[in-house]
């Protein structure tokens, strides 16, 4: 029976009561002291409830939290720009620009839109782009500037024999032979660049399977969105000191998909975030956008979250912060040309990187294909 | 190992409707929670919160239609799950000074310092309940809605958090 008449006085004080509900009410309360004790006549809760309306009416704090909200949705944003507008111009302006860099010394030419893809001996070696270093940003101009790391990941058979035809010609080497010579890299040759000494090579335990990575750097500048997110990013911009970056460079993170990958024929781009937490930590890993294989994906992540990361500094503290990259998965075509030929895989491909002697130096002699078979 | 799958479309439609709610609703919603957990800085807090899983769901599901309701029901579970966690500690403290400190100033007016002394004695539903119902506007079914009850479940709640503002009341009279 309370109950009822305490739902009536709750109906009272939201003016949703009937007049049948307010007659039962008033009876109630006739007879029932406790409850009129406690709730009062109809008057007096009409009085008590619109305190709740004078209070509010008298409210006059107008919290903005709407830039708050941009910054964290800015970072969000950007996996837009990642997704599809940026990584796309990324890998077309790369390719233009396609600047070679021999080991330490920096660009030496350009080449064409295509990559380079020497056959060493037992490995196949996509070379594609690599940017000059991105220039830090200047505060003054409000443009953010992205710098989209391409990570360049190629599945191929092993061995496969180096081409005739794509045996350096005489005039070719004429033309750009540091290109080549700085570009090459072999996993049984001496000369493996610095540069590359992160590349990873894994093998497929039944057959002779391995991915070579590159990692290469290419800095793109897009026009900020005309959205909440223009006015953070400026405010953002000047308060980072260092960002997150995983310890060990770019190329620590080391994708291994699994063998399956090739068989699907799996390829294309995978772009993840982790965030990372003060202590360099990941915490977590987001797929931005997908390679659309999800062997691909999962294996990014699982190389995120592998890797340690120096932490995200502001004024000297470390904070939790986003570290973003992608990755690109090739397939190699190598597979019709490396069929019938003897597969020997040497069981650590990958040798450290010591001199700095260009193998391709002397033309047709220290090919990596017609070299040292181990 | 958490992965999440987004199209570029997506995201982009998501944030243009996450930015709409901001504009209109951030400083109301702001407020119910300030209310509702009596402290400014935590209910901003929260509010991103509420604005962020908003703009998760709206990535997931970009025909979703996001009400006002959606946005009060994510702020009061959110604020209830804090008040269940702090109820200790929120019932310790009994002074008038810690109910008005989340105020400003010129909003310490006699009522809405009674109503704060009160929403500091209520239990987390009766708060939700006549917060969402005389604060925010909403009817006792549609409260009931947002909060998973029955329209006379709101209405009883409402009765007895008007019961302790009353008592409030006569306290500070």
């Amino acid at each position: 029976m309370h109950d009822r008449i305490e739902a009536i006085a709750g109906a009272i004080a939201l003016g949703e009561a009937s007049d049948q509900e307010r007659h039962e009410y008033r009876e109630h309360i006739a007879t029932c002291a406790p409850c009129l004790h406690a709730y009062g006549g109809e008057r007096e809760i009409e009085r008590v409830i619109s305190t709740v309306a004078s209070a509010r009416d008298s409210e006059v704090w107008a919290p903005q939290i709407g830039d708050v909200v941009a910054t964290r949705l800015k970072r969000r944003a950007r996996k837009l720009r990642w997704g599809f507008g940026t990584l796309g111009v990324a890998i077309a302006a790369s390719l233009g620009l396609h600047a070679l860099v021999a080991a330490g010394v920096g660009p030496i030419g350009h080449s064409s839109a295509s990559p380079v893809v020497i056959n060493a001996g037992i490995t196949r070696i996509v070379l594609e782009q690599n940017a000059p270093a991105p220039t830090p940003v200047p505060v003054t101009v409000p443009q953010p500037r992205l710098i989209v790391t391409h990570n360049v990941v190629q599945i191929a058979r092993a061995p496969v024999t180096m081409p005739v035809a794509a045996a350096p010609a005489s005039a070719e080497k004429a033309e750009k032979p540091r290109q080549m010579i700085s570009m090459t890299v072999h996993p049984n040759s001496p000369a493996r660049p610095q540069l590359h000494s992160n590349v990873p090579v894994w093998r497929r335990p039944d057959t002779a399977w391995r991915t070579v990575a590159q990692t290469t750097t290419t800095s793109i500048t897009e026009t900020a969105p005309q959205t909440l997110t223009h006015h953070a990013e400026s405010l953002e911009v000047s308060s980072v000191t260092r960002d997150v970056a995983p310890v060990g460079g770019e190329s620590a993170i080391n994708p291994q998909p699994s063998a399956i990958a090739y068989d699907e024929g799996a390829q294309g781009t995978t772009v993840f975030e982790v965030l990372v937490d003060e202590h360099g930590s990941p915490t977590r890993c987001v797929i931005t956008k997908g390679s659309g294989y999800r062997v691909l994906d999962d294996a990014v992540c699982r190389a995120a979250k592998s890797v340690r990361y120096t932490p995200k500094m502001v004024d000297g503290r470390a904070e939790q912060g986003v570290y973003r990259d992608a990755f690109t998965f090739h397939q190699s075509d190598a597979t019709q040309q490396s069929e019938g030929i003897p597969q020997t895989i040497p069981e650590t491909p990958r040798t450290p990187p010591p001199s700095d002697t260009p193998q391709l130096e002397i033309p047709g002699n220290q090919h990596p294909g017609s070299g040292n078979p181990r | 190992m958490e992965q999440v799958y987004l199209t570029a479309t997506d995201v982009h439609v998501a944030h243009a409707r996450v930015e709409v709610l901001v504009r209109e609703h951030q400083s109301k919603l702001a407020r119910y929670v300030r209310r509702m957990v009596g402290d400014a800085d935590l209910a901003m807090d929260i509010v991103q919160d509420v604005f962020f899983a908003a703009y998760r769901t709206l990535s997931s599901d970009p025909s979703r239609e996001l009400t006002p309701g959606w946005l009060y029901k994510t702020a009061t579970n959110t604020s209830i799950s804090f008040l269940r966690r702090k109820k200790i500690l929120r019932f310790m403290p009994l002074d008038r000074d810690h109910d008005v400190r989340s105020l400003r100033i010129d909003e310490r007016s006699a009522a809405s310092l009674d109503l704060q002394a009160a929403m500091h004695r209520l239990p987390a539903d009766q708060a939700a309940a006549i917060m969402l119902t005389s604060y925010a506007g909403y009817s006792s079914a549609e409260a009931a809605t947002i909060l998973g009850t029955t329209a006379d479940a709101v209405r009883q709640r409402v009765c007895r958090a008007m019961r302790t503002l009353r008592a409030v009341m006569a306290d500070n009279a």
